[in-house]
This record gives structure tokens, C-alpha cells and sequence, in this order.
């Protein structure tokens, strides 16, 4: 048995989960190719126009192991569904469809993960479900997701370690809000950290944050939103709150046109005043010297502030 | 002046049922109400200058309603809610007219997991000490008996604008019934004015003999139901002598949606195995259903950037591809100009002519 995940949006951001469950269940996986411009193109001919850019290359990446399928024997592809998390939080009505769209679009055996606490799916019953559609007994699979759960934990754990131990005072610290299937995509996020990181940069990722190991911060988004019911999001938001005091600089990176962070960023952006902040929105144009500009100047202004809180001198206006 | 001076933002005719319940809810010496302002040129422009750059219209049109009241002396705006993104409007608008430099009180109705008519009751009382809450509920079954009863009256006159045979006797009368809805006071009112104009409506000659398409109008809920954001698609398409017909009201979204999931499901079960969020699942299958009464096209209309119905097209797409139906899809901004709509709405209409004559060849 062989499944292929696209590696792009939702798979993206519980890669390691999604990956150590089929481990577990002795099922091989195959990924598609980090996303290239090829990647893009490919989406793009299969995508509605207005639908957002990590929704295309996520299309791209599943017309990718189509492509492959045959040849590599590939039996399903896997979409899981997204819907509710219960306690009214929820996450973007695109995660809702991807499996009916994805089905639609392609003629290919398609397998999927239907989380929707709200009509009793939750995520561990979900499991067993994909482990059923698979062949396997409950019991294998709940042994599976409990030891896919757990390594996701660590890893979580471990990232979130690396990531504290180098916020150092001396260092420019800069916290990037984006979900991770953007900052972590090869083709449109990963380059903006790679050359944030080249000059010197240390990067603080919001969605890596204690809130899943501490009870305690999980409620920390509501000092910036109070009725805000996206889960994604609020990981985000609770990443802003964590950091806040220990970061130079703020940079809101978000693809076209986003729905969810397009309302969440502009509230935060109009919120938090305390440290500079830049807003990117990354879309198909794939020229990326007018984004270098825009971070070089942000670095500049960074730069300088840090200089003048060193030296303890301010200018007068 | 009042102490409150509460205003709304606009949705098609909706403001009839709205005002009449506010009337009822507040002390009529602390507070009055402010109808916005007629929805206009003005109105987007105002709102899309303050809005991020690409939220669904709803959101542009709304603040423009709220700065427009703002701006003659409202302090106390009322927002919806519910559903999608338009849950998490409240938090921003709020934000950003706070920005604005104005100051009001934000009051919303719905929490994004429905009507809890005990939180509604107590927002309302913080307005009004004197408000019981029998009373309260009255109101509301009068405001919703409204909406049911507007909701009918738009329905006959939609689906029978293309018979009139004088022109613009429809329009003459849903003005005058607008104006009567506007001074009921209770249930026994509501009722004596609703049979007068319904028995008025049946009364207009119609003229069935008139050629016509059949077309459907699916898609997102406010470009359906506020005529200025779907730039009178409806009246655009009578005039083509077009038969229209549309799903979406105020009374089915509240109402009848919640028990439909199920039924629409299994009536899109071939192309669709989960709900698409928001209206999504309604386009699909009421778009089927469509097909099933013999239409000759389906229009298919949201705002830029609506996520639940950029999920249901790639579907509908492959449906109209199989079932061989054309399907017109048309996306509504901040843009103000009818003529594009007209253009593209006559290429349609010709093209449908086209083939329904062939066919009957």
C-alpha cells in the first residue's frame, strides 16, 4: 500500500503526525516534490482565479503525484478534511472542501482524514476512520495515533526549545506571523526566511509557541481578539502574545487572498503598536526584488532603532 | 436629541422587518432609530477606502452604511453575524471605526454558533431597562413573521415580473407594501396588511404568453439579496424577459438551512461528500436541482474572494461540463459600473436563446 500527500497547506502544518500515523500502520508514503515554479503553473491551470496561491500550489502538488501515480504505483492520495475543533473554533472553509474539490478535479483514488467535532468527528475517531478505509483493525489504529501524537508532541517540543534558546538579546530577532505552509514552502515563503536569515536574522515562527504544552497561554490570544474563532489563526495570535516583548520586529507575511488573515492580521497590525511591523502579501507575480526592497528598508529601520537602544541615545524630534 | 440614536447596516429590503423590531425593543424617549442612508456610489467608496484590501464586499458595504450613519449622529450600530468570515466582521469594524475617531457602542446579534436569544434579550435590555422579556419575544415572532411574509411577497414578484403586462405595476405596488410593512404595529396589523396586498399582487394582469428563459441565480447570500451589490442583476434579467428564480432569502438562511444539510447533501452526493462551508453545499445542490426542473442557465454570483463559493465552483463547473448546462459565473467588488454586467449578461442570454432554439428544431 502506497499514499502520496501533497506537501503543501494542511498537510504542511501536521506533516509529522499525518507521517508517523501511516509509520505506524506500515503504510508507505509518498510525498510530492517541494513546489517549484512548475508546481505553480500547474495549480494555477486547474484553480478557479480568486482561490488563494497555497491553495493553487497545493493543487499543483496533487496534479504532481497524479502525474506520478502510475508509474510510481500510487494507490491514494491523501486530503484530509477540516472542519470544526469544537468549543466553537474552527478553522478556513477551504480546509472544509479540499477533498470534494481535489475529487472533482482529478480521477484519482483519493483518501481522507474527516475531522468535524461539531457532528462528532473528533480527531481520534477520524483516525480510525482512515485507518478503516486503509484496512486496519481500531485497535492499530489508535496504538498509531497515540504514538504519531506523541512524536508530533516532541518534535513540536523540540523546535520550540531551539527556537527560545536562541532569542538572544544581542541577536535581531524578528517574529514571522504565517502558517506554515507558507513560510516552510519552497517557492514563495522559504526564500524571504533564507535571505532574512543570511542577513543575520534570527527568525521567531508565531504558530511555534507554548500554547500546546501550557494550558495556561492558551487563552493568551484574547488580549488582540476576543470573538476570533479560526484555529490556525489563533495559534498565530498566541504566538504574537508570547513573543511580543522579546522581538525587534514584526513581519505579517500572507499569500492573495487570504480570507482569514487578511481580517486577523489587520486587527493585530492595528493592535499592537508597540514594535515596527511589516506587512507582505505574496500572490503568482514571481518577480521578488520588490520584496527584498521592502525587507531591506525594514532591516534598515530595525537596525537603527537597535543601534540607538544600545548606545542609550535617542534622538530628539 | 436621544440619548441613543441606533442605526444598521442595509440587506435589500430588510431594513422593513429590522425597523420594526427595533421600534418595538427600545424606549422610545432614550432612543430613535436611523434608517442608513440609501445604499449609493458614495456608500462603497466610503467603505472600501477604510476596509482591507481584499475582504469580501459585505464588508466594505457595511462600513460604508456604518460611517454613513455614523456621520449623522448615529451611536449605537447593530451588526448581524454569523457564518464564514462574517462572524468576525464585528471585532475589525469595530477597530477600525474606533480608529476613525468615532465613538458608539457595538451590538451584535448572532455568536458564530447561532441565535441564543437569551444573550440577543440581555444586549438589548443593556439599550432599554424597560424591556420584558415576553415582551421581547413577541417582537421577534412579529419581525419574523415579517420577513416570511416580505420574503413571499419578493418571491411572486420575482418569479412574475417577466409576465406584468403594464410595466412596472409590480414595482408600484412593492414600494406601497414596503411603506404599509413599515407602520405595523403587532401580529393582527402584520396579518390585515399582508392579505390586502397579497390579494393587491394577485390582482395584477399577467400576460403568460410573453417568451422566456428560465434562469436560476445561485451563490453567496448578500450579493443575492442586496439588488445594489449584485448591480439589479435580478431586474436586469426581467427585462430580458428572463424567468428568475433564486433560493436564497433571509427566512431560508435562519430558518430552513439548518434543517436542510442533510437533504442537500444527498441531493448532491455524486460530485459532493461534505459540506463546503457557508452556502457552498446550497449552490451545488439547489444548482442540480436547477437542472432537474429543466432550466435553460444558471447564474452563479458571489463577491471577490468568497471562500465558500470559490470551493463549490470547480464543482459546479464539472456539472455544467456533464449535465451540459451553461453556467454564468460572476464576481461583484467594490466596481460600479452596470454596463459590464449588462454586456456580459446579453452574451449570455444569447447564447441560451441560441441553444434552446436549436434544440427545438
Amino acid at each position: 500500500m502506497k499514499i502520496g500527500i501533497p506537501d503543501a497547506l494542511c498537510n504542511k502544518k501536521d506533516k509529522v503526525l499525518y507521517e508517523s500515523f501511516f509509520e505506524g500502520l506500515k503504510v508507505e508514503v509518498i510525498y510530492s516534490h517541494p513546489t517549484t515554479k512548475q508546481t505553480l503553473n500547474d495549480g494555477i491551470k486547474r484553480a478557479i482565479d480568486e482561490e488563494c496561491l497555497a491553495s493553487k500550489i497545493f493543487l499543483g502538488h496533487v496534479e504532481e503525484l497524479a502525474k506520478r501515480s502510475k508509474k510510481e504505483k500510487i494507490d491514494y492520495i491523501f486530503i484530509p478534511r477540516i472542519c470544526t475543533f469544537g468549543n466553537r473554533k474552527t478553522v478556513c472553509v477551504k480546509f472544509y472542501a479540499l477533498y470534494d474539490i481535489c475529487k472533482n478535479l482529478f480521477d484519482q483514488k483519493m483518501i481522507t482524514l474527516n475531522i468535524d467535532v461539531d457532528k462528532k468527528k473528533g480527531e481520534l475517531q477520524a483516525f480510525i476512520m482512515l485507518g478503516k478505509a486503509l484496512g486496519k483493525s481500531s485497535s492499530e489504529s489508535i496504538l498509531s495515533y497515540i504514538k504519531a501524537k506523541q512524536k508530533q508532541k516532541s518534535v513540536m517540543l523540540q523546535r520550540l526549545k531551539e527556537q527560545n534558546n536562541q532569542i538572544l538579546k544581542e541577536n535581531m530577532n524578528i517574529l514571522v506571523v504565517a502558517h506554515p505552509y507558507i513560510y516552510e514552502d519552497h517557492y514563495i515563503g522559504a526564500p524571504i526566511c533564507n535571505y532574512l536569515e543570511k542577513e543575520g536574522v534570527h527568525l521567531v515562527f508565531a504558530d511555534r509557541n507554548s500554547s500546546s504544552f501550557n494550558k495556561k497561554d492558551l487563552k493568551a490570544y484574547e488580549t488582540i481578539s476576543k470573538s476570533i474563532y479560526w484555529k490556525y489563526n489563533i495559534d498565530l495570535l498566541n504566538g504574537i502574545v508570547e513573543y511580543l516583548e522579546k522581538v525587534d520586529g514584526i513581519l505579517y507575511l500572507s499569500v492573495f487572498p487570504c480570507g482569514t488573515d487578511c481580517l486577523v492580521n489587520e486587527l493585530a497590525m492595528r493592535k499592537i503598536k508597540e514594535v515596527p511591523s511589516i506587512n507582505l502579501i505574496l500572490d503568482e507575480q514571481d518577480g521578488m526584488a520588490g520584496v527584498y526592497t521592502r525587507l531591506e528598508s525594514f532591516m534598515d529601520i530595525l537596525k537603527m532603532k537597535k543601534k540607538k537602544e544600545k548606545s542609550g541615545v535617542y534622538e530628539k524630534v | 436629541m436621544k440619548k441613543y440614536r441606533i442605526s444598521f447596516p442595509h440587506l435589500g429590503n430588510y431594513y422593513v422587518p429590522i425597523y420594526q423590531l427595533l421600534e418595538q425593543l427600545i424606549d422610545k424617549e432614550t432612543t430613535e432609530i436611523l434608517i442608513p442612508k440609501k445604499m449609493s456610489k458614495e456608500t462603497i467608496d466610503l467603505g472600501s477606502r477604510v476596509s482591507p484590501d481584499f475582504i469580501c464586499v459585505p464588508f466594505k458595504y457595511n462600513m460604508g452604511n456604518y460611517i454613513e450613519s455614523l456621520e449623522s449622529g448615529a451611536n449605537v450600530l447593530i451588526q448581524a453575524g454569523g457564518g464564514c468570515r462574517y462572524g468576525y466582521y464585528f471585532e475589525l469594524q469595530e477597530q477600525i471605526l474606533k480608529d476613525l475617531g468615532y465613538s458608539f457602542l457595538f451590538i451584535t446579534l448572532l455568536d458564530p454558533e447561532g441565535i441564543r436569544v437569551k444573550n440577543v434579550f440581555q444586549k438589548f435590555k443593556s439599550i432599554n431597562p424597560k424591556l420584558t422579556f415576553t415582551h421581547f419575544v413577541q417582537s421577534f415572532l412579529v419581525a419574523i413573521e415579517m420577513i416570511y411574509a416580505l420574503d413571499d411577497f419578493e418571491t411572486y414578484v420575482r418569479e412574475n415580473l417577466v409576465y406584468e403586462k403594464v410595466k412596472g405595476s409590480f414595482i408600484k405596488l412593492h414600494e406601497a407594501f414596503l411603506e404599509s410593512l413599515k407602520k405595523v404595529k403587532n401580529k393582527r396589523e402584520l396579518r390585515a396588511c399582508k392579505k390586502e396586498y397579497f390579494k393587491k399582487l394577485k390582482e395584477i394582469p399577467l400576460d403568460p404568453s410573453k417568451k422566456n428563459l428560465k434562469i436560476g441565480i445561485v451563490g453567496e447570500l448578500y450579493t443575492s439579496m442586496e439588488p445594489f451589490a449584485s448591480l439589479f442583476l435580478e431586474r436586469e434579467l426581467a427585462d430580458m424577459n428572463c424567468y428568475v428564480k433564486r433560493y436564497t432569502t433571509v427566512s431560508y438562511l435562519l430558518f430552513e438551512k439548518g434543517r436542510n444539510q442533510a437533504k442537500l447533501l444527498k441531493l448532491a452526493k455524486p460530485y459532493v461528500t461534505y459540506a463546503l462551508g457557508a452556502d457552498g453545499l446550497e449552490s451545488v445542490a439547489h444548482t442540480l436541482e436547477l437542472i432537474e426542473q429543466g432550466y435553460d442557465g444558471i447564474i452563479h454570483i458571489k463577491p471577490f474572494g468568497c471562500m465558500p463559493e470559490i470551493n463549490a465552483m470547480p464543482i459546479l463547473q464539472k456539472i455544467s461540463l456533464e449535465k451540459n448546462i451553461p453556467i454564468m459565473y460572476l464576481t461583484f467588488d467594490s466596481q460600479t459600473s452596470e454596463v459590464g454586467i449588462k454586456t456580459r449578461l446579453e452574451a449570455f442570454y444569447d447564447m441560451l436563446d441560441m441553444k434552446k432554439k436549436r434544440r427545438s428544431v
